[in-house]
């Protein structure tokens, strides 16, 4: 389905439709200014809150938030580009702990959440409750990849958390499908006869999920080994991939397999098979690209969770029932948490879930587009009623763990002493930042008393000022780096980027002078940009869990 | 004279690392080397036409990390040598320390993490395997233990 299509079908304005995402694009744009000057809270959560206070107004867009514009437009861009940096290396050392928390957590979870949200609340029947807990279980990779990425926690901590929102919202999405499935009297589409009830839930279930992720493995592997081995151009290489998000999601809805799931699978494939195929060159384009397409998918996902959940809602009757919404949620975190990292422990010795990630795991699992899109499916299948409470108690939990738990992992991550690698680095970056500035402003009092319009004196004062505080600011670097000597690796690897990036734009600078030859300009680039990717290859291994420097020494 | 060999990598022990090597070399008057060892293999999986890359920016960043460690013993008044080697961590310091006919080595440890992530302390059985294989003796300095 085209986005004109889409909108045809929908019966929207195509104008009108282009001119709300423009608003919501400017809208993000001035959020991310605000956020990085002004206010400490996550991105994503002020998004939030600025599309709550658009939703005050309800003519504000003038199109409508459906589940498909989320699931089938914003969801696999955002979904591939998290896909795209899970190293399978990395991801087959954790698999077993990932495939525990994502299957059977969530089959867990949903069976908690509906036996408790049926027994204490009355009005809400067993399928219904089965629905909710499976579209509420699912932690929700957009905001828990966004979060954990501004967080700065290890790599493995964050392949946990992420490899587990990647892979569950696939099963979350299956379990609801086939609840509301039974709700319809279709018990499980094409189960051979016969079977019992689990069994042919459990083979839906197969079918489903592994047969999105044959569609991923095809569709990925096409695009890896035939398209980007052969085809020697950064822009329809980039354009492929985007075909490739899109295509494998819908593809896979179309002979009705998890989209997710194969999206997640051809990003895995394109990230570690596809990538190794292609020049630094579109590696580096390929990284910038996705990197914007999540960055608006992101914006636009936030803004319109937002603009969909309505203030007004939280009042009473709904109360009581997102009260019991976020604390069934709750509880259902910390038993598939606590039980199943306990449960990996004792099978997978050599990868253990330290206590401190657990918290970590349980506290970080955030909700959002994905339980969002499911819950506005939800008037398909039940009576009205029945299914605005389910929303208003899916909205509720959203905002429950966005606003509250999204705002106060970072608390958490202190308090258990996770968050190490961040804190001297943000020392150091504070005391460069001054002391750069510092010099700056040096150097513009010089500038000015030179052209004549300070006067000796004048300048002469302020300079001693600004020598003495630059003095202060060096001395406060130079103790802060014999305090972490670590961070002398991460100034020379940071200078070295900044280096790098000055060589190859040194040598576009004298191919447009003319001084040297196309064929040396390509030599030289193509040098550069392997440099750059060997440096990028050394910084994400740098980066790793000190968990796995077992075999080397350190110092 | 004996020759003193100080094993970095410029994580978290380094600094204390190169400040008790340059104060034995001083005590002992011996000679010191700064070694950094280049394995390519730490990066795992990855693209074939880009290893000589990697080996290359292993070895720029390895020189310039050497040089900070020289720079610190010639202000406390003691010439050091740099060397880079290719291989496997542990073999090639084994090799180093036979060919350099070294009489100690230093390695440093993180800061506060070994003994509690690892149990057993992997640094210290690390540096108790070289000196059973080579005879030399081998000292882990950590930042706690020299500020």
């Amino acid at each position: 389905m085209t986005l004109l299509t889409f909108f045809q079908e929908e019966g929207i304005d195509f104008i009108a439709t282009e001119l709300g995402f423009v608003l919501l694009l400017s809208i993000a744009a001035l959020v991310a200014i605000f956020v990085r000057r002004f206010v400490r809270i996550p991105y994503t959560v002020a998004l939030v809150l600025v599309g709550l206070i658009l939703s005050l107004f309800p003519d504000f867009l003038r199109f409508p938030i459906s589940s498909q514009l989320i699931l089938a437009i914003l969801v696999p861009p955002l979904i591939f580009e998290a896909s795209l940096h899970i190293e399978w290396r990395v991801l087959r050392q954790n698999l077993v702990s990932i495939l525990l928390l994502a299957v059977v957590g969530v089959a867990l979870s949903t069976i908690i959440v509906g036996e408790i949200v049926t027994i204490v609340l009355d009005e809400v029947p067993f399928r219904a409750s089965i629905a909710f807990g499976a579209l509420i279980s699912a932690t929700d990779p957009v905001a828990v990849v966004a979060f954990f990425r501004s967080l700065g926690v290890s790599k493995r901590l964050a392949l946990l958390v992420e490899g587990e929102s990647l892979l569950n919202d696939g099963v979350a999405i299956v379990i609801f499908g086939l609840a509301v499935g039974l709700i319809e009297g279709t018990p499980v589409s094409g189960a051979a006869p016969g079977l019992g009830p689990v069994a042919a839930v459990a083979l839906a279930f197969l079918e489903v999920a592994f047969g999105g992720l044959a569609v991923g493995l095809v569709l990925g592997f096409i695009v890896s080994q035939i398209i980007l081995r052969n085809v020697d151009d950064p822009l329809i290489e980039t354009a492929t991939t985007v075909a490739l998000a899109f295509g494998a999601y819908v593809v896979a809805e179309e002979f009705h397999l998890s989209g997710i799931l194969a999206v997640v699978m051809a990003g895995m494939l394109v990230g570690n098979i596809g990538t190794q195929n292609t020049t630094p060159t579109t590696q580096v384009s390929l990284d910038n690209f996705w990197e914007f397409m999540a960055f608006v998918a992101n914006s636009l996902v936030f803004l319109l969770i937002g603009l969909r959940i309505q203030i007004q809602q939280f009042l009473e009757p709904n109360l009581f029932p997102i009260f019991i919404a976020v604390v069934v949620v709750l509880i259902s975190r910390a038993v598939v948490v606590y039980t199943m990292s306990w449960l990996n422990n004792r099978l997978n010795q050599k990868s253990p879930i330290s206590l401190q990630y657990q918290h970590v795991m349980f506290w970080g699992g955030l909700r959002g587009a994905i339980s969002l899109a499911l819950a506005l499916t939800l008037t398909d299948f039940f009576p009205v009623a029945l299914a605005n409470e389910l929303q208003i108690m899916t909205f509720g939990v959203v905002l429950f763990t966005l606003l509250v738990q999204g705002t106060t992992i970072s608390r958490l991550l202190r308090r258990l002493k996770l968050d190490r690698q961040l804190g001297p680095l943000t020392g150091q970056q504070r005391w460069q930042a001054r002391l750069y500035s510092t010099r700056a402003g040096k150097r513009e009092l010089d500038r000015l008393y030179e052209e004549g319009i300070l006067s000796a004196n004048i300048w002469q004062a302020m300079a001693e000022v600004y020598d003495e505080q630059i003095t202060a600011y060096g001395h406060s670097l130079r103790d802060h780096l014999l305090e972490y000597p670590e961070l002398e690796l991460e100034m020379m690897l940071q200078a070295r980027e900044d280096t790098l990036r000055a060589e190859r734009s040194a040598i576009g600078e004298v191919f447009r002078r003319g001084l040297v030859s196309e064929e040396v300009y390509n030599e030289l680039v193509r040098a550069t940009d392997n440099r750059t990717a060997a440096l990028n290859l050394i910084l994400s291994e740098r980066h790793a869990d000190v968990q796995d420097l077992s075999s080397s020494e350190e110092g | 004279m004996g020759c003193i060999v100080c094993a970095t990598r410029g994580g978290q022990g380094s600094r204390a690392v190169h400040l008790r090597a340059i104060e034995l070399a001083k005590e002992t008057d011996s000679k010191l080397v700064f070694l950094y060892v280049v394995d390519t293999r730490v990066i795992g999986e990855h693209d074939q036409t880009l290893t000589s890359a990697i080996r290359a920016e292993f070895h720029w960043l390895g020189r310039a990390l050497l040089r900070v460690a020289q720079q610190r013993a010639e202000r406390a008044d003691v010439e050091a040598e740099i060397a880079i080697r290719d291989g496997e961590v542990k073999e090639e310091i084994e090799r180093f320390l036979q060919d350099s006919q070294a009489t100690r080595l230093l390695l440093g440890a993180p800061r506060d993490t070994t003994s509690h992530v690892f149990g057993d302390d992997a640094i210290e059985q690390f540096a108790r395997t070289i000196e059973d294989d080579t005879g030399v003796a081998v000292e882990v300095v950590r930042p706690e233990t020299f500020p």
